[in-house]
């Protein structure tokens, strides 16, 4: 272990103003690409620019001493690309002939200056993702520990899942007398067991009971309060006012973490007094709405959050901006209450309190290794209701707390914030992309102003070569047109959500993201309207191509153009219509891949050595390498637990034996107190396990791929709408009585 | 006293008898584009201009027509109307059995006018006697117009010579005068041949608008010459017929009693020609059209009577003054023969160049370039045709656009196939269908035209608008046409963006459209035209008529300079030939015309012997021949013109070689050069011709460089970078990589600080 050196002294960026200089002359580079020469020039050139950033980009990929030298040309060229189709747009091609014409034209190139500026600040923020080493508390003088709380808020979740995080928490590696668990329990205050709802009042009380009930049972400390105020945030800040460690973990009550969370993370605490914040990545232990309505690839495909936790986070970390995500993170009680606690004038409390302790000059590190195993929302309603929680919290930190003029920060971390909050903006540029075409194909409205050649020479590779650095940054942890499609869902709704926290910053209130939830049946969405709607707009804007190809032949070019755009924008909703349609949900658990030598052991002594498939909490499939010629109802699989340094025995009931592939599933039963922590260690507390999920996962495919992947739906979907919708239709006409949803 | 009575008679009848002469014009003459015109449908009809002078008096015309009709056609019903200003003047049958045929018709003399003449050819074609298409294919005749012609005789019907009647004599018409005489006395003075010469023969070339004009400088003897006297033996040189033949224009090389002569020269300069009273008449810049009468010796026309323009002052400086008057007058508004100019504003050469042009940033409605409301009534097919100049080197940014903003409408009842299609220099741009029966007006409505479908010089806007009848719906029906009805307002405007003035060079092609870089229309420098000796004269005037002919605006410019030393500022162009060649320095060109020739044959070198246009050629390529021969040999009867980068001169200029084996062959190959036919043909930067139908040879060959304002140092930039786009990108990727580094040392710094804290 490295030695914890506790003289850290505050650290002087004084490279950065050079940075800055030199990111200025980047965007110059830009002005000088925009030289004034001839479309057809520019189209070669931009082609060569494109060529040369193709190369960079295969070459940063490779890890390779001039890997990031490599990135950094690629990265140079894609924004000089940016600022010169941008430059471009607003010199050349703005013209309108009305005011309609005037306000459309402005707002695709307000959509596009938006979709540039954070392309740009994108580039910045991963230009140079920092890989930290891993750290550990072996070897360390006992007396220096730190002693750590460990909060777990919960507010409706059950006590099944919140017994699963204690446990697990409870397993931590961690000197027992300097941890303390604590359940901060905001579904039994005082408020709610006296409420007006007699109903609502025994259900809180019950709920009281309960969650006392399980922290006696699992010896760990209960916390509730008087009053929900300040939502998350005020129930943590209410608990560290009654508990003295010297540091706070904070779990969410789906969060379970590994048993070496603290072991990798208090060592960056220790080594640097002005880190106010350890944060590790959220691993989903589920897939989420789309991965499992549509992709059906959860563990073959980069999930959604794989982004941000293994590149975005890393970029943060490089420029000290990455922040608190509410959950799996350490934080310094000391600095906290320099703020108050966790900061709660916004919906996102954990980036709001980041961003305050930030301009502080206080530090944060981010440990990219999976330590913590979440639930994903299983509808697409609970999964809309948490980005709109997140769109809105952010939008109120921008609005409220003003990151790109707070005092204190440096003008990286601005950039850190604005980067991440400017993204949460997209519900607008997503909009316009899409009804775009409409303003052109149906009401005539010229969009763009520009010749074919000049389209192939400045739009093309201005697009090309976003997506060229896009794939070199993101390209293991997001597949082609994923965003576009994740984007597309959400815009709608998330629009709604941004224009009312727009008009009022302070209106919205914390809602809780409903997790556990069941699917026992396959069903549509109830926010599937809106799409119906959107596609007949594009349908009618389709056909009014057609119609205008043929009377208007002589704008063939532009209609063209814009009728790719529009069936683009028609093939990604026909995606989105396949994530509409909730497929029901065969276990209550996912099961994720696992790879782990067991052993069985049947009733009749026999054993078999195996290699696990797949693995959860609930049970797992096995690959035995002998015959298994006599499989007992009752066997019991016999690992190697990481998490608990020890052989561990789990008893399990035998549901299925393939004689001809050699395949066993099992359900674990585990009975005793042991059994189940031996359990849950070995299935939620490796957190190997978890990288080894995650690195099996994310890996970069082609374009085509991708886009096949994205956009191979056919009309399917449609069909399953359609014959939902007209099952309902027959249901409210009272035609048929039994309900219509469609049962897969 | 009875024979004097007849001399007066006979020299009164010489004076004013006009004899008719006749002359033969091909019709295709009067028209542009193809020569074969053929007429479809059941009515078609095409119209002919023909313009006359006004001072032409037709005696007698024919017409002979060269037609071939389909066999398909009813004989009884299907005809040709030929009419002449809208009067029938023949009617021709089509008869299956003889599908070509060529008619002769006599063109009634009462029926010319003065100005432009209309000659309609309308037929009317059947192939059945009812339920017709009328769009059949098989309804159609040709006319060959190259084979038509129209033979006129045709005298000067002028007595009284005022001033107006210049624009008469030179007259682009029949009639009009397509070779003029400058009388000079022997002693040259340098301004007169700098700038007084040049600028009549614009002057003249300019009243003759597009038909070419041979300007020939001739000497007078300083006293006055006295014919032989033959067989009058008789005769007696009295006082008085010393004085009456002083009168006369004794000194015509080729006394012609029908064409206008040119005196030039001080009045002292012209005291051996002018009689005392003329001379003291002359007291300022003068001008001064004349009659010369007749000078009779027995029953001899010694000297026939003539017609005289006077350009003349007492100083130099006056009668260059005169010239210039001469050269921008209107000739409509002098109706008197002599005028004296006091003084003059506003008569610059970049001034007048730029006054004949559309100034880019600028709006224009049609009206302001003199465009008349065009209205179209009846089914058919009509067109109206804008036409305007823009500067020669009129150069916009890719992207920038013309807006055209049309004022337009058509009247209730259009039928199917109803349109109106807009061109611009032949490029489609814009097509609407007219199919609102209700009719429909539009006020600005707006076309956005790329600027680069404009190009520098003359451009053309077509507007081609087909009205066709409702359908009937029942078979054999035909709905009348006379409701339908298009206008085109001249209140429509043009908005032209802003512009520079850079140009790529060498170019003949634009020299020839618009005597770029002669005519330069935004700053314009001194140019000249250098020949060797005076033996050149006619040649070098010649040519500067026809470039102010092309530049339809006298360049004051444009000076002629004699010698062998060539002007180093500005561009030049040099006649001369082989020998007098020899002096001029062109080691560097990749074509050399001396006592030995450097020619680069085509088969030495590849893509550069083809002819480029400027307009076509986006590709920049560095064209410099890498062959070429050496030789030595005569030129032969034809003519060279070489394009090529004025070696001496400090900025960017062109220096054209225009050169022949010997002076002689070099005027008949410059006539050649300046017909309609040739002229047009200009291409490339090397140029050979032996007549006047089609070059012998049109290549490109040398590497093309920017002529431009450099003040507008952006848009010079942005042509430079455009034709170096390597350097740029160059500069940008090393620019790109400087940055690049810097970043990423700067970054791995960074990464450094960070790790030292782990």
């Amino acid at each position: 272990m490295t030695s914890l050196d506790e003289s850290q002294a505050a650290r002087s960026h004084y490279t950065t103003l050079h940075l800055v200089v030199l990111f200025v002359a980047a965007f110059c580079l830009g002005f000088l690409l925009l030289a004034p020469v001839d479309a057809l020039a520019q189209l070669v050139s931009s082609f060569i620019v494109l060529v040369v950033i193709s190369l960079c980009t295969k070459e940063a990929r490779h890890t390779q001493q001039y890997q990031y030298f490599f990135r950094t040309i690629a990265l140079v060229l894609a924004i000089a690309l940016t600022t010169r189709y941008l430059l471009w747009r607003g010199i050349y091609t703005l013209s309108y002939s009305d005011v309609l014409s005037f306000i459309v034209v402005w707002l695709l190139f307000g959509a596009e200056i938006y979709a540039g500026v954070t392309s740009v600040l994108g580039a910045i923020v991963n230009a140079y993702p920092l890989t930290r080493p891993l750290q550990t508390l072996k070897g360390c003088d006992p007396t220096i520990i730190p002693s750590v709380d460990v909060m777990i808020p919960t507010y409706n979740e059950d006590a099944e899942i919140l017994e699963v995080t204690i446990r697990a928490a409870k397993m931590l590696d961690y000197p027992e007398d300097k941890l303390h668990i604590h359940l901060l329990d905001d579904g039994g205050t005082d408020e709610k067991i006296n409420a007006k709802d007699p109903v609502k009042a025994l259900a809180a009380k019950e709920r009281r009971r309960e969650m006392q009930a399980l922290c006696t049972r699992l010896n760990i400390i209960y916390h509730t309060r008087e009053k929900n105020e300040y939502a998350k945030a005020g129930n943590v800040n209410s608990a560290i006012q009654n508990t003295h460690g010297d540091l706070v973990a904070i779990l969410d009550a789906d969060h379970v973490p590994t048993t070496d969370f603290l072991d990798r993370t208090v060592p960056w605490m220790l080594k640097n007094k002005k880190v106010f914040l350890v944060q590790t990545p959220h691993f989903m232990a589920n897939p989420d709405p789309v991965e499992r309505n549509y992709f059906t690839a959860f563990s073959r495909m980069p999930s959604e959050n794989d982004m941000f936790y293994g590149t975005i986070q890393k970029g943060l970390d490089y420029w000290g901006s990455s922040f608190f995500c509410g959950s799996a993170a350490l934080l310094r009680r000391e600095h906290l209450d320099l703020v108050g606690g966790i900061s709660g004038e916004s919906i996102t409390e954990d980036a709001e309190t980041a961003l305050d302790l930030h301009k502080m000059g206080y530090e944060s590190v981010y440990v990219d290794r999976p330590m913590v195993s979440g639930l994903a929302p299983e509808t697409f309603d609970a999964f809309i209701q948490q980005r709109m929680r997140w769109a809105q919290g952010m939008t109120q930190i921008l609005l409220l707390k003003k990151p790109y003029k707070t005092q204190g920060l440096k003008w990286y971390q601005r950039v850190g914030y604005m980067s991440s909050i400017m993204f949460w903006l997209f519900p607008f540029a997503r909009v316009i992309f899409i009804l775009m075409p409409l303003a052109y194909l149906v009401f005539g409205l010229q969009v763009y102003q520009a010749s074919l050649l000049e389209v192939l020479a400045f739009t093309i590779p201005h697009v090309v070569g976003a997506y060229m650095v896009s794939t070199m940054l993101f390209g293991r942890t997001r597949w082609p047109l994923v965003s576009e499609l994740y984007e597309l869902l959400q815009c709608v709704f998330l629009l709604n959500a941004l224009v009312k926290v727009l008009m009022k910053p302070r209106a919205p209130s914390f809602v809780v993201t409903p997790k556990g939830e069941s699917l026992d049946k396959t069903f549509v969405s109830p926010l599937s309207s809106v799409f119906y709607w959107l596609m007949g707009l594009l349908i009618i804007a389709l056909f009014a191509g057609v119609y205008k190809l043929i009377a208007d032949p002589l704008l063939w070019e532009l209609t063209v153009v814009v009728m790719l755009w529009n069936s683009f924008n028609l093939l990604l909703l026909l995606s989105v219509m396949s994530v509409l349609i909730e497929r029901k949900q065969v276990r209550k658990q996912a099961r994720l891949p696992a790879t782990n030598s067991v052993t069985i052991e049947m009733e009749n002594e026999q054993a078999w050595v195996g290699n696990l498939m797949d693995l959860s909490l609930g049970g797992a499939m096995l690959h035995l390498k002998g015959e298994g010629s006599k499989v007992s109802k009752r066997a019991v699989v016999r690992g190697w637990s990481h998490a608990l340094d020890k052989y561990v025995n789990l008893p399990a009931e035998v549901l299925h034996f393939n004689r001809k592939k050699h395949t066993l599933r099992v359900r674990f039963v585990a009975e005793t107190e042991q059994q189940q922590n031996e359990l849950i260690a070995f299935v939620l507390c490796d957190s190997r396990r978890w990288l080894s999920f995650q690195r099996r996962r994310t890996r970069e495919v082609s374009y085509w791929f991708g886009a096949k992947h994205v956009l191979g739906v056919g009309l399917k979907p449609v069909y399953l709408h359609m014959l939902v919708f007209m099952g309902n239709l027959v249901r409210k006409t009272g035609l048929m009585a039994s309900p219509g949803k469609d049962n897969q | 006293m009875k024979k004097n009575w007849l001399v007066f008679l006979a020299s009164l009848i010489v004076s004013f008898t006009a004899h008719g002469q006749n002359h033969v014009y091909k019709l295709s003459d009067f028209i542009a584009g193809d020569s074969m015109v053929r007429l479809h449908g059941a009515a078609a009809s095409m119209d002919i201009a023909i313009p006359l002078s006004s001072v032409a008096e037709v005696q007698e015309a024919r017409l002979q027509l060269d037609i071939t009709s389909s066999r398909a056609l009813l004989e009884n019903r299907s005809q040709m109307f030929v009419r002449f200003n809208n009067a029938t003047i023949g009617q021709i049958a089509f008869d299956p059995q003889r599908p070509s045929l060529t008619s002769e018709i006599t063109i009634p003399k009462a029926l010319w006018r003065t100005g432009f003449n209309n000659l309609s050819l309308s037929v009317s074609q059947h192939y059945a006697n009812q339920c017709e298409d009328g769009g059949a294919p098989e309804l159609w005749s040709e006319v060959n117009l190259y084979n038509s012609t129209l033979t006129v005789a045709n005298t000067v019907n002028d007595n009284a010579f005022t001033l107006n009647e210049l624009s008469g004599f030179f007259n682009p018409g029949i009639g009009g005068q397509r070779q003029v005489q400058l009388y000079t006395a022997s002693e040259l003075k340098p301004l007169l041949i700098d700038q007084t010469l040049p600028l009549i023969a614009q002057a003249l070339a300019l009243r003759n608008q597009y038909q070419p004009l041979k300007v020939q400088h001739r000497v007078f003897a300083d006293k006055p010459v006295l014919p032989n006297q033959e067989d009058d033996t008789d005769w007696d040189w009295t006082e008085q017929r010393n004085r009456r033949y002083q009168q006369t224009a004794w000194y015509l090389d080729e006394p012609s009693d029908d064409v206008v002569h040119v005196l030039v020269g001080t009045a002292q300069a012209l005291t051996a020609v002018l009689t005392d009273d003329e001379i003291a008449q002359i007291d300022g810049a003068y001008l001064k059209t004349q009659r010369t009468p007749a000078f009779i010796m027995g029953d001899r026309v010694v000297v026939p009577p003539s017609y005289r323009l006077i350009v003349s002052g007492t100083t130099d400086e006056q009668v260059q003054e005169a010239a210039q008057t001469l050269a921008v007058m209107d000739d409509a508004i002098n109706l008197s023969d002599n005028l004296k100019t006091l003084s003059q504003r506003a008569l610059t050469a970049t001034h007048l160049q730029r006054n004949r042009v559309l100034v880019p940033d600028n709006h224009y409605t049609f009206e302001d370039f003199g465009i008349t409301n065009a209205n179209f009534r009846r089914n058919g097919s009509f067109n109206k045709q804008v036409s305007f100049r823009l500067p020669a080197d009129f150069y916009v940014i890719e992207n920038a656009s013309v807006d055209l903003l049309l004022d337009f409408g058509y009247g209730a009842g259009v039928g199917p196939g109803s349109v109106m299609n807009v061109t611009v220099n032949g490029e489609f741009v814009h097509g609407l269908a007219l199919d609102n029966s209700n009719g429909q007006v539009f006020r600005n409505y707006k076309l956005r035209v790329p600027a680069r479908t404009f190009k520098g010089g003359t451009n053309v806007i077509d507007f081609d608008i087909t009205l066709n009848a409702p359908l009937a719906g029942v078979p054999c029906s035909i709905v009348p046409s006379s409701h339908l009805a298009f206008q085109l307002n001249n209140s429509s405007a043009l908005v032209l963006p802003d512009a520079g003035s850079v140009s790529v060079q060498p170019d003949l092609s634009l020299f020839a459209e618009t005597a770029y870089p002669f005519a330069r229309f935004t700053a314009a420098s001194r140019t000249t035209v250098a020949v060797p000796s005076h033996g050149f004269f006619d040649s070098a005037l010649t040519l500067i008529g026809k470039l102010a002919q092309v530049a339809q605006t006298p360049l004051l410019n444009l000076h002629i300079s004699v010698g062998t030393r060539v002007s180093e500022e500005g561009s030049t162009i040099v006649l001369g030939t082989p020998e007098t060649l020899t002096e001029l320095e062109q080691s560097q060109f990749s074509t050399a015309i001396d006592a030995t020739q450097r020619w680069p044959y085509r088969l030495q070198n590849t893509l550069h012997n083809q002819i480029r246009s400027l307009t076509n050629d986006q590709s920049f390529k560095a064209m410099e021949v890498d062959g070429d021969t050496v030789q030595k040999s005569d030129l032969g009867n034809q003519g060279i013109l070489l394009a090529q980068q004025h070696p001496l001169a400090s900025q960017a200029d062109t220096l054209f070689i225009l050169a022949a084996q010997t002076p002689t062959i070099l005027q008949d190959r410059v006539n050649d050069l300046i017909s309609l036919s040739l002229w047009g043909q200009l291409a490339g930067d090397f140029f050979a011709w032996k007549d006047n139908q089609e070059p012998t040879l049109a290549m490109q060959v040398t590497r093309k460089y920017e002529v431009g304002e450099t003040e507008d140092s952006w848009l010079y930039l942005r042509l430079w970078l455009s034709n170096h786009p390597w350097y740029w990108l160059l500069g940008f990727i090393v620019s790109v990589l400087g940055v690049s580094v810097l970043l990423y040392l700067l970054l791995k710094r960074r990464n450094k600080e960070i790790e030292k804290s782990w």
